[in-house]
């Protein structure tokens, strides 16, 4: 699903990502720690395209990025934010459908699928509220939810529990992997936490010096 | 998608609704004056055509002159194709009838040395002031009137319609322009995150920017619309009486205001558009 090969990002003199490589299997799940300042998030935001000017070859599904418009690839990585990143004028409901929205779907058609998601996450009841109105955990959970909405191949959690306590965080963690085993998609999650890489068994990957290890 | 982009707008403009009215207003103004000016300008057309297709013309003779001798002196040119005589007597019955009530009015035009006149029919009406010059250069002859002359009066007023309409114009319109570019500006910086949110759940970039172009075509067709109405009234109130009242000169028709008004509407879009554009221009670099 995801084949990255000699992957090298440089700012300036200083090398963030030195020949990187990691391949992912359709349906794996990943856990990629390492210290800060190790090329996580560089490597995360290489990936869906936030950073750009890089050397060697990420491929999705096969394809090249490269050869992808940006928002193309965009759609097949679902993203989840240690800030949730919800807008806070939306309803819950809406946040989830605005990432089909965006796609040129309908609001009818999104709605049995956004619902579903909102209720598999355990929101059903809550479409109609704010962001502001819930919970850090709910909050994430909506976040989840958005990022299933548009089925994506490949799904990245930047920290996904970051902002939550330990009990939430454990909880999130079991439901995005039963979501992931549901949806057959692939998943890398860069977390800080040993407590949570040890609840979950998942291959481990660890950064260092710009380069992926196995644990 | 349309559904999608409408509501965008929406929300957008009730999250900005002061900035985007102060551009709405600005571009009423500029397209209120862009309308009247159209209208003003097809009322003034109309008025020198109008003049120019006239065939009459008013020859005063010098006193002492029998105007009859000299109807028959003129009735003989080629250029003439009937003449009318109207002594001072005759004018003065005229006369009598529009001053019913102001006879003090008409005493002074008694007293006054009001001359013969003859009324000439031309062949030609394009031929009136060449005419009128060499009627000018005979002897017996005091003064000749003729409409063309007026027309010459009144292209002069068209064309300085046309110079300070434009220029004003130019100036709200380049004004509204600026006021819909900042006011997008500011919808730019009040949503940036919800752009960046957009961008990162994969919205092609000039989908994003179509929903802002949407924006200020919003408030420059909402600006254009009021403008629309304002001429309506303005047609209304004063052009349309006007209208009524010499039917023979101005020939505006409903057809010509809606036409204008469309005209209009189209234009206040078009700058809403534009500035719209103009001001997310770095949104496209950046997506």
């Amino acid at each position: 699903m995801l084949r990255i090969q000699d992957l090298t990002k440089r700012y300036g003199e200083h090398t963030v990502l030195d020949r990187l490589n990691l391949h992912l299997e359709q349906g794996e799940t990943a856990f990629l720690q390492g210290r800060s300042g190790s090329g996580k998030s560089t490597l995360l935001k290489l990936l869906y395209r936030e950073l750009a000017d890089y050397t060697g070859e990420i491929r999705l599904g096969g394809q090249s990025i490269r050869e992808l418009p940006k928002h193309e690839t965009r759609r097949r990585v679902g993203v989840i934010f240690q800030s949730f990143e919800l807008l806070e004028r939306k309803t819950i409901l809406e946040n989830v459908m605005l990432a089909g929205e965006i796609a040129g779907r309908s609001r009818r058609e999104l709605e049995p699928e956004a619902c579903r998601l909102l209720e598999r996450t355990g929101l059903r009841g809550r479409e109609q509220a704010y962001p502001g109105e819930l919970s850090g955990g709910e909050q994430q959970r909506t976040a989840i939810a958005r990022a299933l909405l548009n089925r994506p191949g490949l799904l990245l959690a930047d920290e996904p529990t970051g902002n939550l306590d330990t009990e939430t965080a454990l909880e999130m963690l079991q439901l995005l992997t039963s979501l992931q085993q549901e949806e057959g998609m692939t998943m890398l999650i860069v977390t800080h936490s040993e407590r949570l890489t040890e609840a979950c068994p998942a291959r481990m990957l660890r950064m260092e010096q710009g380069r992926i290890l196995e644990s | 998608m349309l559904s999608y982009y409408m509501r965008e707008a929406r929300e957008g403009l009730l999250r900005n609704a002061g900035a985007g009215l102060a551009a709405a207003a600005l571009v009423a103004v500029a397209m209120t004056l862009l309308g009247a000016m159209l209208l003003f300008r097809s009322g003034l057309s109309d008025l020198r055509g109008f003049l120019e297709s006239q065939v009459s013309m008013k020859v005063y003779v010098s006193p002492g002159v029998d105007p009859r001798e000299a109807a028959r002196i003129l009735e003989a040119r080629s250029f003439v194709k009937s003449v009318q005589v109207e002594t001072k007597e005759e004018m003065l019955q005229k006369l009598a009838a529009f001053f019913e009530g102001k006879e003090q009015l008409l005493d002074s035009f008694k007293q006054s040395g009001l001359p013969d006149a003859i009324r000439l029919e031309l062949r030609d009406p394009a031929q009136a002031e060449a005419v009128a010059g060499q009627l000018r250069g005979m002897s017996g002859i005091m003064e000749v009137i003729y409409p063309q002359r007026y027309a010459e009066t009144v292209l002069q007023l068209t064309r300085q319609l046309n110079r300070y309409g434009t220029a004003a114009f130019v100036f709200f319109a380049a004004v509204s322009f600026l006021t819909v570019f900042l006011a997008m500006h500011l919808s730019l910086y009040q949503r940036q995150k919800e752009i960046r949110v957009k961008l990162l759940l994969g919205s092609n970039p000039a989908h994003v920017r179509g929903q802002f172009l949407f924006e200020g075509g919003i408030i420059g067709l909402l600006g254009s619309l009021a403008a629309a109405a304002a001429l309506d009234m303005l047609y209304r109130s004063m052009l349309f009486p006007l209208e009524r009242q010499f039917r023979a000169v101005f020939h505006l028709t409903g057809t010509g205001l809606y036409g204008v008004e469309l005209a209009v509407a189209a234009a206040g879009t078009v700058i809403g558009v534009a500035a719209s554009f103009a001001s997310t221009r770095k949104l496209m670099k950046d997506g």
